[in-house]
């Protein structure tokens, strides 16, 4: 009886709703037309912008695999030279892995969520913009490189000392780093806007435990993202810090370590692995309730699952380095948590295939279904291939063989190529005027189905015959040829599916909206009927399938019965709930299209990209006026917060202005100082790591230093000042619409003090005679210094806008939403190099008995 | 017939703290893989550092052998009692926040990552019974 009463129909607001509401929304959301088009942020056109480009990407790596396959169809073939086979195969994993992998699955986050959690946008849309125009220019002058001899030739992974500037000279593997740094902070910058967005941007009513299986997925990829890149990130520092400045962080000469650079990648790099697969999963536990015309079987434990996946795949990172003469027990703890992880991803597979089992009519073959289908033979082959590699003695067997790459393209492309192919047929009509054809898409699928097994199941033989992994040709009597030549075969199959979808594609698919509503018959709401506004009306929420138990909820949410059927405030808006139990508490108004962002985007880009190739001056002007250009962009967005509360519907009135935990701002400042935590942690894991290997070069008996203990003691006292004076600076804030001449006195004081801080303590090292470059020691401790003196430099810029903020009348005791984001940067910052000076100067007093 | 939700003052709602629940929430659920973590941390860089910093030596063996076997029982131990009697870590963690719906989701889930971490630890920790701490075995 409950369970009825919960799925009667409910009305919010009340219809008719008056004349003229739905064409200001329409105004409201309409997108740019003509050349402004790329000032546009709606999720819809940016969201397909980033997944065109996103698949262009893998359309591109795709042609170069076919490359590498046609070189080694036949032995002793000469069909490419063995130096731009290197380019291909680095450039052929790297684009793959960051300029298709992640970012398509950014791009299907960012057009899906707010459409699954009825939220008009995302919380950030700027940001977004951001991110996908920064990944377009990033990647693709990175990806150009192939082209004119500049591309990096030491593999995805990038090991040194092969990728160092002795054996890697020229610019090619600084292209590797600086771009790929760069379009890490894309997708940093990514998942900041996707935990926010899901976790509090979701329709009131739709608790966690309501929330869409792909959302979940999302949420924990962007967790994921903000725990595993900053540890490349990190690395990619070193490498370059190394390879432009000589700070030895992996020279074995001066006691640094090439393993350190392994531990960090992998930390990220098997993560990442992961990161692509769980929301390709997030997607199938969507279309498999459609196709079975029933709920998913398991919510709970899919939800387990993909936690503890995640949880998992951050204890696996060693197994990579089985074969590196690590201690025998450091294996097993890691080969333990490789099998470990096999069961989340079998909870995850049986609980479609009991979806499956349990539908009263079976699953209706269609092409996503098809694709789902391909997905579970092809993956579970992939994760049983992982078990195998999961043990030590088989792994050292076949490492670096053509095994493994027959693994991980099972893994990869079953877990995430086949997944996203199905999203294609299945999402199109949300965004598309045309369904794409069933008919091709199962010709599609045929192709690639057989085509990719035809290429990668031969390879598992051809590794257990001994076949090395990346070798540029191989010799008759190696027996490899028939096998090469049949992989070569199944490559080109699978590559003549992916050109059928493409003209499908073209022949097919119109973006805009008058598509068929809901044509699978799904539960979840982006199949309401919607606009560019998203929908009419933001839904009352009272079940995991709200269009399969709320049978009226199509037609009310069109009819604007149910939440905010207009905008109050005149402008792009829409709610924010309570993270956990979805409940309104603020409506926040969002910026429209402009240019600020894309200029960042495009100065940032050309900052890394001309530093890599060492105009510096160019590049800081570039970088001076990304930053220019930042400060435009968030300008307009801390709004004046007169004119609330408003009522949205359901007698619910909400503030238009908020601050601290309240503001989506706030939340999205705490998520980006994980990824500084995160950042920091893996530079202390650096830090012990380089003392275990090379103990015999810290201080004091192997290196100066550390100062006297009156440096860090001064520079704690600045930093210790430099907060008293933020909190003065807050506590200074005048009234409403009036201005306190202490706070700008107080602010100054505050930056003052943190660069003082930041100097006193190179200083201090500088004057005790340690440099950088003399060993692994001082490079790690000039890199703490390093890594404070980037937020700093933040944090000092973000200060001086707050001053001009306060000059021009927009800073004040309530209107101080960017002032509060500002104060909790400047706060880590200040623990941050609180914790550095500890590490730095205590530690070698510690270890070291001085 | 139709059916209107229960009517919300304007800003008793908004003023919902909404950090404390969240977290408490979020440590909740994830109570397992977080005990699972900090193991694997404790007992990996213990025996690497231990290692690494004795030359591999067979006087580590002992005390590094009962360091990992206790760090792993306590983990396994609270994680059994966090997976048993769940409401001894509700205390404190917003539990009394969530609705009963949400609140026996939370506890499902909790429970079944502590079970699934509670298997991790052990097959992680155990090794320790079989395999020497610091030898390469190559």
């Amino acid at each position: 009886m409950a369970e009825e009463a919960r799925h009667e129909r409910i009305l919010i607001s009340p219809t008719p709703r008056p004349e003229g509401e739905r064409e200001e929304l329409k105004r409201i959301w309409a997108t740019p037309k003509g050349l402004s088009i790329v000032t546009a942020v709606n999720n819809d056109v940016i969201g397909l912008l980033y997944m065109g480009a996103a698949f262009a990407f893998f359309c591109a790596a795709g042609v170069l695999a076919l490359l590498m396959r046609t070189q080694l169809a036949t032995s002793g073939n000469d069909f490419v030279t063995q130096d731009f086979y290197n380019q291909l195969f680095t450039v052929h994993g790297t684009t793959m892995m960051f300029l298709f992998a992640v970012p398509a699955v950014e791009a299907l986050g960012v057009i899906l969520l707010p459409q699954m959690l009825a939220a008009r946008d995302l919380p950030f849309p700027r940001l977004s913009a951001f991110a996908i125009w920064a990944y377009i220019i990033g990647g693709t002058v990175f990806f150009s490189t192939i082209f004119y001899d500049l591309a990096p030739k030491s593999g995805w992974f990038m090991y040194p000392p092969l990728s160092s500037s002795e054996y890697s000279p020229g610019d090619n593997a600084d292209f590797w780093l600086l771009g790929i740094g760069f379009i890490e902070i894309s997708a940093i910058a990514g998942a900041i806007e996707i935990v926010v967005g899901t976790l509090r941007t979701r329709p009131p009513g739709m608790t966690l435990d309501k929330m869409p299986i792909f959302a979940w997925s999302m949420l924990v990829f962007a967790g994921m993202i903000i725990f595993a890149f900053p540890a490349v990130i990190l690395a990619t520092m070193f490498l370059e810090l190394e390879r432009a400045f000589d700070w030895p962080f992996f020279v074995a000469d001066k006691g640094g370590d090439p393993l350190l650079w392994q531990h960090l990648f992998w930390f990220f790099g098997h993560p990442e692995v992961y990161i692509i697969f769980l929301p390709a999963a997030g997607l199938v536990s969507m279309i498999v309730p459609t196709m079975t015309r029933r709920p998913l079987v398991g919510y709970n434990l899919i939800v387990v699952a993909l936690i503890a996946t995640a949880f998992f795949s951050f204890g696996l990172w060693v197994h990579h380095m089985f074969t590196t003469g690590i201690p025998a027990l450091s294996l097993t703890f890691f080969s333990a948590i490789s099998m470990a992880v096999a069961i989340p991803s079998g909870i995850q597979v049986f609980s479609w295939i009991a979806t499956i089992a349990a539908a009263p009519k079976g699953i209706r073959i269609t092409t996503p279904s098809l694709f789902v289908l391909g997905f579970l033979f092809i993956f579970t082959l992939g994760g049983l291939t992982g078990v195998m590699v999961a043990m030590v003695p088989f792994d050292w067997q076949v490492h670096d063989t053509y095994f493994v790459v027959a693994h991980f393209h099972y893994v990869l492309v079953g877990g995430m190529v086949f997944p996203l192919f199905a999203t294609f047929y299945y999402w199109t009509p949300m965004v598309s005027r045309n369904m794409l054809s069933e008919r091709l898409g199962k010709w599609v699928f045929g192709l690639m189905f057989i085509g990719f097994n035809v290429a990668f199941l031969p390879m598992h033989l051809t590794g257990l015959l001994g076949m090395p992994r990346r070798v540029w040709t191989y010799s008759p009597i190696m027996g490899w040829d028939m096998l090469n030549l049949v992989s070569t075969i199944g490559a080109f199959i699978m590559a003549a599916g992916v050109a059928l979808f493409v003209f499908d594609l073209f022949l097919r698919f119109m973006p805009g909206e008058g598509g068929e509503t809901n044509p699978w018959g799904a539960g979840t709401l982006e199949w309401l009927p919607g606009d560019v506004y998203c929908f009419r009306s933001i839904p009352h929420v009272t079940s995991r399938e709200p269009l399969w138990d709320q049978p009226h909820l199509a037609e009310d949410v069109e009819a604007g019965a149910h939440y905010l059927p207009n905008a109050p405030t005149g402008g792009r808006e829409t709610i924010l709930t309570s993270a956990i139990d979805a409940k309104p508490q603020q409506l926040i108004r969002m910026p429209g299209p402009g240019w600020s962002h894309v200029l960042a985007a495009a100065f940032m880009a050309a900052f890394f990209l001309l530093l890599t190739i060492k105009l510096v001056v160019p590049a800081v002007i570039c970088g001076v006026l990304a930053i220019l250009a930042c400060c435009v962009w968030v300008w307009e967005i801390d709004r004046d917060p007169k004119g609330g509360p408003v009522d949205i519907g359901g007698g619910i009135k909400l503030p238009i202005y908020a601050t601290g935990p309240d503001s989506h701002g706030w939340w999205a400042m705490v998520v980006l100082m994980l990824v500084g935590a995160s950042l920091y942690l893996a530079y202390v894991f650096s830090y012990l790591y380089a003392w275990t290997v090379s103990p015999e070069v810290w201080a004091p008996a192997g290196a100066a230093g550390p100062p006297s203990l009156a440096w860090p003691l001064t520079c704690a006292l600045l930093l210790v000042l430099a907060v008293a004076c933020y909190m003065q600076t807050g506590r200074s804030l005048g009234e409403e619409g009036t201005r306190n001449w202490w706070t700008p006195v107080w602010l100054i004081g505050a930056i003052v003090a943190g660069i003082g801080a930041l100097l006193v303590e190179v200083y201090g090292h500088w004057q005790s005679g340690l440099r950088p470059t003399e060993s692994v020691y001082g490079a790690m401790v000039y890199m703490a210094g390093f890594l404070t003196a980037e937020i700093v430099a933040a944090t000092t810029v973000m200060s001086l806008y707050t001053l001009v903020r306060h000059f021009a009348g927009k800073l004040d005791r309530t209107r101080r939403a960017t002032f509060q984001c500002t104060t909790l940067l400047f706060y880590y910052a200040a623990a941050q190099g609180l914790f550095g000076l500890l590490l730095v100067h205590g530690f070698p007093r510690i270890a070291g008995g001085y | 017939m139709a059916k209107r939700p229960p009517q919300k003052t304007a800003l008793e709602t908004s003023r919902l703290k909404v950090a404390g629940p969240t977290v408490g929430t979020l440590i909740y659920i994830l109570f397992g893989p977080i005990v699972w973590a900090v193991h694997l941390t404790i007992i990996y860089g213990f025996q690497s550092a231990g290692c690494a910093l004795t030359g591999y030596s067979a006087g580590f063996s002992f005390y590094g052998a009962l360091g990992i076997a206790l760090v792993t029982a306590i983990a396994a131990l609270k994680l059994l009692a966090a997976a048993l009697w769940p409401s001894l870590i509700e205390r404190g963690l917003g539990a009394s926040t969530w609705g009963g719906e949400l609140h026996a989701g939370n506890r499902t889930i909790m429970r079944w990552l502590a079970g699934l971490s509670i298997f991790a630890v052990l097959a992680s920790g155990l090794a320790v019974f079989i395999i020497p701490v610091c030898a390469s075995l190559r």
